[in-house]
């Protein structure tokens, strides 16, 4: 465990640190697999979407020197997208032959008949699902051992599957007032450590 | 519903998410709880922060997807860079 979160640096203040190899392990872990997997999402080849992750990362080292809270652009996760979708453009950019058209009417009335496409999910929605699907199991993992079964099964059933406290309690013989408490401390402590990799650094 | 004047005051919430609650004092509470949807409310409000937006949980439900082959490379490769 990280001890008392609300003393402990968070870890975008640690990566600082170039000697801090453990919490720059534990960043990549944590960060890559939604970075990636953003990027395959929005059409891009294993070899390049690693190799753009690769460049996301090079980037962070780079300026998260210059990272600061500033509460009008928002969570880390906004300020990491930008960086993402940056090298994105970039990458989509220098694959993009120059718009030369053939010029025959032909092909150009085929063009204009071609039924619209789908519209796609946003891409910012595609990374807000990415990045929340890799921090909340990230956190999850970790504090499910820091309770009980019987807890955590109060809590899962539910925070995760919406069920009320009542219909909970009965069946784990609880009372409903030990769910609602065996929920609350197991919902701190998700929210203690994500907020430890997510927080802005403040110092 | 318990009246309001019946309520603990947020202080002992706090004390009980931090784990500072004696078991007696423990059992009061969650009998308080038992009754009254009101507190319920505010000691999930201080659970997940005040402020705080919500927690997507459903997303637990869905398995994270294993690691691929170049994504492991990925990690390894950015991991040794420090």
């Amino acid at each position: 465990m990280n001890g008392d979160l609300t003393t402990n640096p968070s870890l975008l203040l640690k990566i600082r640190d170039h000697r801090d190899h453990e919490s720059w392990t534990l960043f990549v872990n944590l960060y890559a697999p939604p970075i990636y997997r953003f990027l395959k999402r929005q059409g891009l080849q294993d070899a390049d979407a690693a190799d753009l992750a690769q460049e996301v990362f090079t980037a962070v080292a780079l300026w998260i020197d210059r990272l600061r809270y500033d509460p009008q652009r928002g969570m880390f996760r906004g300020w990491l997208f930008a960086i993402i979708r940056h090298k994105l453009y970039n990458h989509i950019n220098r694959l993009q032959p120059p718009d030369l058209g053939s010029g025959d009417p032909v092909i150009q009335q085929r063009l204009e008949d071609e039924p619209e496409p789908e519209p796609a999910v946003p891409e910012d929605r595609v990374w807000d699902e990415e990045y929340e699907m890799c921090v909340l199991h990230w956190a999850a993992d970790k504090v499910r051992t820091d309770f009980r079964d019987r807890t955590w099964q109060a809590f899962w059933q539910t925070s995760v599957e919406g069920r009320p406290a009542d219909d909970v309690a009965t069946e784990l013989s609880m009372t409903t007032g030990a769910v609602w408490v065996a929920k609350c401390r197991v919902l701190k402590k998700l929210r203690d450590e994500i907020q430890f990799v997510e927080d802005f650094p403040r110092a | 519903m318990s009246p309001l004047h019946d309520c603990p005051d947020l202080s002992r919430w706090r004390e009980l998410l931090a784990g500072n609650t004696l078991p007696a004092a423990q059992k009061v509470l969650e009998d308080h709880l038992n009754s009254c949807p009101r507190c319920a409310a505010v000691l999930e409000t201080l659970a997940m922060g005040p402020g705080s937006p919500k927690l997507p949980l459903e997303r637990l439900r869905t398995p994270v997807a294993p690691v691929e082959p170049a994504l492991e490379r990925v990690i390894q490769d950015v991991s040794r860079k420090r």
